[in-house]
């Protein structure tokens, strides 16, 4: 359920930065959202339709969100590999237990388009 | 035109989070998360009742609708806010600005916030705290850290709560703390059963290290 305030973080963000450009509409938002941040695509979209019809500057505009996998660097060796699900984790590489997470926590506007 | 913007999402969050770390000053502020029904008011109102003698305790209450947990701690003789977010699924720096005004946090040592209850959006949204404190009862289950990883992996304390229901559960403790260490290794984690007065001591005292060691920040 926090991808309405999601959403409503990206438009207010993405209308200041335009209305200082002088942009008056806006036709695409790109986002990257990483799998640890619970962002759900489906909502954020539906969010996203929810929340537009009254901000005439996104009227016919589309949201595009890229999901990042969750990306594990073992301590013992270095090797990368993709965390499903944070239960009994072991690096498949050297079967080493402690990791760092280096991929899957952003929550970024990459990019927007608009004339 | 294609503009490259680069920008957190929640950029606008972390930067009112930012100021509201400055008009709370050395006072310790702690942010409490966990599902509807984990023990957060019941803890608060231990908390309160242990510590309102010695430690200067104000508290912001979050809840989507009604002020039952503010009414709660408001029998406890320390100041409340009651924050409803009306159907807001977590509280924002934004909101707390508002009641830190109210309740001139910067005159205390320790600012509790309970936040909605719910392990998923509160996580994501910093208030300027200076931790968050998870709080997880057995009664939800072993696998909860797994799936609800961002909360326990921003915990700066975990709480284990309901321990006295252990033995009618299937919790696995040692499998859920090998899980919550995976996720944060640092965390103190305290096993509880607030509402029996068992197991509380090492979280009070918690709490007196933590406003001790903010203070000390302050005057640095």
């Amino acid at each position: 359920m926090h991808e309405s305030s999601l959403v409503e973080f990206t438009l207010n963000a993405v209308e200041d930065k335009a209305a200082s450009m002088n942009i008056k509409k806006v036709t695409l938002i790109h986002l990257t959202c990483g799998k640890m941040r619970g962002a759900i695509p489906q909502l954020m979209n539906e969010a996203f339709r929810l929340l537009t019809p009254a901000r005439p500057m996104f009227h016919g505009a589309v949201l595009e969100m890229e999901e990042t996998p969750i990306i594990a660097k073992c301590r013992a060796c270095n090797s990368q590999h993709e965390i499903e699900e944070f239960h009994d984790i072991t690096c498949p590489a050297c079967g080493g237990k402690e990791y760092d997470i280096i991929s899957g926590e952003e929550l970024r506007i990459d990019y927007f388009e608009g004339e | 035109m294609k503009i490259l913007f680069e920008q957190d999402i929640l950029q606008e969050n972390a930067h009112q989070a930012e100021l509201n770390k400055s008009a709370f000053g050395d006072t310790l502020v702690i942010n409490i998360i966990g599902s509807p029904g984990c023990g957060k008011t019941t803890l608060l109102e231990k908390t309160i009742d242990a510590l309102a003698g010695e430690l200067n305790i104000g508290i912001i209450e979050g809840d989507i609708y009604t002020a039952k947990d503010a009414d709660r701690i408001s029998h406890h003789q320390v100041p409340v806010i009651q924050c409803n977010t009306a159907g807001g699924c977590h509280l924002s720096a934004e909101i707390i600005a508002k009641a830190t005004a109210e309740l001139n946090a910067g005159a205390l040592d320790i600012l509790i916030i309970e936040n909605v209850g719910n392990l998923v959006c509160p996580a994501e949204f910093d208030l300027g705290e200076d931790h968050k404190v998870a709080v997880l009862s057995v009664v939800e289950g072993d696998d909860k850290p797994a799936k609800y990883p961002l909360l326990f992996q921003e915990a700066g304390m975990i709480i284990i709560n309901k321990c006295d229901f252990l033995e009618l559960t299937n919790f696995n403790m040692d499998s859920a703390i090998a899980d919550l260490r995976g996720l944060n290794e640092n965390a103190p984690i305290i096993q509880m059963a607030a509402y029996k007065d068992d197991g509380l001591e090492p979280w009070f005292q918690w709490l007196r290290d933590e406003v001790k060691s903010k203070r000390n920040r302050a005057d640095a």
